[in-house]
């Protein structure tokens, strides 16, 4: 790890983050409402995925069970909105908390667990939190669903065009992505970057894994949930099959894909992967007219297997050497004194 | 291969700009598409858990789209079908609702094969003001919580209510008054189970054990167990081909030789051939399709539903579905109102509603009406009974 | 249906799905034993398994021919599966591997919707399948092959792993690959042997289960999770602990379906995998022997 990938590790300037998102503010000025809808949807599963990048490539632990907060946030959303009328905000606050809550109760027995263990166990819980939905029908409505979710509003402004939403659903990343930062670059995420490189060296010096890895999970929990309660209020329409397994799965993928070892991986994964549905939606049926949503599958799957394979660390190293290229020509690298150590062998270096 | 990765991704994003500045912007309210085409939407799940449905649906409409095209299209003009596989998933639906309003502009949109779907897709189609025929089942979708019909919306299937007071009323003309109600664990199940329990007494009958049973069941016997224990007269079972194949196989496995009553969600050969002999004496309500040729040569259902069922399987190799025949029953309302009104959104919704009149689709007889945007009533169904792997008239 | 009857046909339930768990559980552990991967494409070899074999049967070949040749064409495709996707990213981390077996299960359930359509079809059984009657439980001769196939093969692995050169080869890799290079076995050709051994076994629970309750693109997902719970309650270190471990669950699941409710069968299975993890995370039946948590 030399010294410039640190520096792009520890680049805590604001001056990303701010262009990136002055940007994105612009594009309502000239989008199409479609275009605006993806760049929505892309934004709930970026929120959620910047508590998985973190909980995952900083933290690393897998997360297979991470749809359950989302739920949790949408239902909790829908019953206190729907039902009990009370303000959304307060029923975000709520869904927070209850997932935060959960998230401690499995994450203390849990993180004490290896590897894949944890994974399994967070499938687990994954599925017990997706039957509660399809069986508490008084409360979430069962395999029917539940219809009829008030706009979330503000002072009296509602929030229901295109716009309005994504202006809202993209603060809500902008503030995410700066609090990530704030933690990564803080003593929690030297901690956590001390686990990454060695779990044992870490436990020598006296850093609390444990708690750190909690606090991690935690947070990622609250993000989901406060994701989880904006789709609720934006689809109007929730079911359990938006939260199962498979769910979870996609929401990991996301993450890979965009790469575990920077924040910007999360928005980046999420994009790629509604993106690539959008553009293959658009492509497929040109060129192979009567193949239906099963090539996409195939191809998604495909693809994601070779994006492993080739770009094992995601699409953002590959993007930031992209950029290095662009960047003023490095100076020619300075005399080294290499010093020839042949140790096997015996050979003597001419 | 990196670089060829790269480049693809690359490759993909710029293809990705290319299409999504092709296709215009700004909100539209479905009014006058450009050119002479007439531009429809169908989003169906072609793929996903709800394929077995979304897939005939799809193959329906753009079967009847060529030929309608290949006879001349509508007036003269072309129809422009745009299809969205919205792959089972609901923020896919929604997208896919999305596009099709605001970016290829269509005048009516067929499509939402699960109520949820067809849920999350509605308020769009509100919004925008563009009629929106819907091929699910539940009441939500055209009518709201006080009982009054959405005003863009308007369904194809009969309702779960229809199906299930056909299924009471049977059990009551048979007396079998206790009955075992076993339903697939998912929105198909969980609503015809809804109206079960809201109905059963109306008709003098009583459940003697209600449970669920996966969608992916291997084995239904631990809960026939109970069934058995709880000594019914009858057993429903509510759910689509696969699961509820399993289940009447271990109920006759069982030897429980009780009358077996299924939901229409089996109303198709293949339910045949996968239940194989445990299939017969099953009796279930069905819209007409199935039994086309037993009805009589007055019903004015029966060549329309013949020349359906001959030119699906011509075309795509598998018996016809009463699930094509949703979409089937869409596009030909869509066209007859595209043919009074043209493609302005606003006249064809009128148009549906107010001048439609009685129409004889493959469902069933519509009566669309302004409180009714279904306009089925329960005799579009027929009981069926298989017996020696055929279809025949249980009665009417 | 009197009490005795009803518990000893849950039994006989329970035993039967246990059966087909533990086909794929055994796949699952043979592989994470040899190449420390968990496989979440396990479940799919049981379906290209199952639909493989009605192809074949609808083509006229004899049932047993189609199973057998079946069975060989999905070995095939695990090869090329751990060629391509295992072997060339072996060197990644975990939670890479983890995603890879994932999209290479997304992209089997694609193909086989491609291939086979989204219909569910259905196998004969292997045998004539009247009902076996004791008292009013009821027993189908094609539960007895399951749970019958599910034996041999865990006698067969048992004596594979513990009798055997090969055997003992695929465990000298997982406890120690430099010795076990050293000694002359090559790890690489380990891993695509036991890649190829679980897929053969898990078409065989596929073409085992497709007669008893059908074959459809999306059969293998929940499969393979439940034998994953298997697999991990019963102890991922061998397959005997992984195949009881199978049972075990399976029985579980039919005792919780038939005294309580179907809707919580997941529920209590998944407890206990929760609990087992934080309890005993080797697995209930694992030996002592430290191996692989």
């Amino acid at each position: 790890m030399n010294k410039k990938s640190l520096k792009l590790i520890y680049n805590n300037s604001l001056v990303g983050p701010s262009i990136f998102f002055a940007l994105l503010f612009c594009i309502p000025l000239v989008g199409s409402n479609y275009t605006l809808a993806i760049l929505t949807m892309i934004g709930f599963y970026a929120l959620v995925c910047i508590g998985l990048t973190m909980l995952t490539g900083y933290a690393g632990q897998i997360s297979l069970g991470h749809a359950a907060f989302y739920g949790i946030g949408a239902y909790t959303s829908a019953y206190m909105t729907a039902t009990l009328e009370l303000s959304p905000w307060l029923a975000i606050l709520v869904g927070a908390f209850i997932s935060a809550l959960v998230a401690l109760l499995i994450g203390i027995p849990t993180f004490k667990l290896k590897g894949y263990y944890l994974a399994l166990a967070t499938l687990g819980f994954g599925i017990i939190v997706y039957t509660a939905f399809k069986e508490l029908t008084s409360i979430t409505g069962g395999s029917n669903g539940f219809f009829g979710i008030p706009a979330i509003q503000l002072f009296g402004f509602e929030f229901v065009t295109d716009q309005s939403f994504f202006y809202l659903i993209w603060l809500f990343v902008f503030i995410a992505l700066i609090f990530s930062r704030n933690i990564i670059h803080s003593r929690i995420g030297r901690g956590l970057r001390s686990i990454e490189g060695s779990e044992i060296a870490a436990d020598a010096v006296g850093v609390n894994l444990m708690k750190y890895k909690l606090q991690i999970f935690v947070i990622s929990a609250i993000f989901t949930s406060i994701s989880g309660s904006l789709l609720a209020h934006y689809v109007s329409f929730i079911n359990p099959t938006l939260f199962t397994a498979n769910t979870s799965i996609y929401l990991l993928i996301m993450v890979i894909i965009g790469g575990l070892n920077n924040i910007w991986g999360a928005i980046v994964g999420s994009a790629t992967y509604v993106l690539l549905g959008e553009l293959l939606k658009h492509f497929v049926p040109v060129f192979f007219p009567n193949i239906g949503g099963e090539f996409e599958i195939v191809f998604f799957g495909l693809l994601l297997v070779l994006t492993l394979i080739y770009m094992p660390n995601g699409l953002v190293p590959q993007f930031i050497k992209i950029a290095g290229k662009f960047q003023k020509k490095e100076r020619p690298a300075p005399i080294s004194f290499t010093i020839d150590t042949q140790a096997t062998g015996g050979e003597v270096n001419d | 291969m990196k670089k060829t990765l790269l480049s693809l991704f690359l490759l993909m994003g710029a293809l990705l700009l290319v299409a999504c500045s092709s296709s215009g912007e700004g909100d539209a309210s479905g009014t006058e598409s450009s050119g002479d085409s007439i531009k429809i939407a169908g989003i169906f799940s072609a793929s996903g858990g709800a394929a077995a449905l979304g897939e005939p649906e799809m193959q329906t409409l753009k079967m009847l789209v060529d030929q309608k095209n290949a006879d001349g299209g509508i007036n003269g003009r072309k129809i422009d079908l745009v299809t969205y596989d919205d792959k089972s998933d609901q923020n896919e639906a929604i997208l896919s609702m999305k596009k099709a309003l605001t970016q290829d502009k269509v005048s009516i949109v067929i499509g939402g094969t699960t109520s949820g779907n067809s849920l999350a897709m509605l308020p769009l189609a509100e919004q925008n003001q563009v009629p929106y025929i819907s091929v699910a089942a539940s009441k939500q979708i055209y009518m709201n919580e006080n009982g009054q019909a959405r005003k863009w919306v308007f369904k194809m299937p009969q309702d779960d209510q229809q199906a299930v007071e056909r299924i009471l009323q049977y059990l009551k003309d048979n007396n079998l008054t206790k009955v075992a109600w076993l339903n697939v664990a998912n929105s198909f199940g969980t609503g015809g189970h809804e109206e079960f329990v809201k109905h059963m007494e109306n008709y003098g009958v009583e459940s003697v054990i209600e449970d669920e049973f996966e969608a992916t069941v291997t084995d239904a016997k631990p809960l026939l167990t109970r069934v058995k224990k709880a000594n019914p007269d009858a057993i429903i079972v509510w759910g689509t081909v696969q699961e509820s194949a399993v289940v009447i196989k271990n109920i006759r496995e069982l030897a429980l030789d009780l009358p077996v009553l299924a939901s229409h969600g089996v109303a198709t050969n293949q339910f045949i051939e996968v239940a194989g002999d445990a299939a017969n004496d099953v009796i279930l309500p069905t819209g007409k399709l199935l039994i086309a040729d037993k009805l009589e040569a007055s019903n004015p259902q029966k060549e329309l539903l013949i020349a359906y069922n001959e030119a699906f399987t011509a075309k795509y190799n598998k018996p016809a579905s009463t699930f094509g025949a949703y979409a089937a029953d869409a596009f030909s309302i869509a066209t007859k109102a595209i043919e009074a009104k043209g493609d302005d959104s606003a006249a064809l919704r009128d148009y549906i509603e107010q001048e439609l009149g009685e129409y004889v689709g493959l469902t069933g007889t519509f009566n669309i009406t302004a409180d009714n945007h279904m306009g089925l009533s329960p005799d579009s169904f027929a009981m069926v009974r298989i017996v020696d792997g055929k279809w025949t008239l249980e009665d009417k | 249906m009197e009490t005795f009857s009803q518990m000893l046909q849950l039994l006989f339930s329970g035993l039967t799905i246990g059966a087909i768990y533990a086909l794929i559980a055994v796949g699952f552990v043979i592989i994470y034993n040899v190449t420390g991967i968990l496989n979440f494409a396990q479940g799919e070899f049981a379906m290209f398994g199952a639909l493989i074999s009605i192809s074949l049967v609808k083509a006229n070949l004899p049932l047993w021919l189609a199973i057998i040749l079946s069975i060989v064409i999905v070995a095939v495709i695990g090869a090329v599966f751990e060629r391509t996707a295992i072997h060339t990213a072996r060197k990644s981390s975990m939670t890479t591997l983890i995603i890879i077996t994932i999209g290479v299960s997304i992209a089997f359930r694609g193909i086989a919707i491609l291939i086979w359509g989204t219909q569910a079809q259905s196998l004969p059984p292997f045998t004539d399948n009247t009902p076996i009657k004791f008292l009013e439980a009821v027993l189908l001769p094609q539960n007895l092959w399951a749970i019958g196939l599910a034996i041999v093969i865990l006698i067969a692995m048992m004596y594979f792993f513990n009798y055997t050169f090969t055997g003992k080869s695929l465990t000298a890799c997982v406890v120690n690959p430099f010795a076990a290079r050293l000694m002359g076995i090559n790890p690489n050709k380990m891993s695509l042997l036991a890649v190829v051994v679980s897929a053969g076994v898990g078409a065989l629970a596929g073409t085992v289960i497709a007669p008893i309750s059908g074959a459809s693109y999306d059969m293998g997902m929940m499969l393979g999770i439940k034998a994953f719970v298997a697999a991990v309650v019963g102890g991922l270190t061998n397959a005997p602990a992984a195949i009881a471990g199978a049972f075990l669950i399976g029985i579980i699941e039919a005792f919780t379906e038939g005294l309580w409710s179907s809707g919580l069968k997941d529920v209590v299975s998944f407890s206990l995998l929760l609990l087992i993890l934080f309890v005993k995370p080797e697995g209930l039946f694992a030996k002592a022997s430290g191996k692989r948590v």
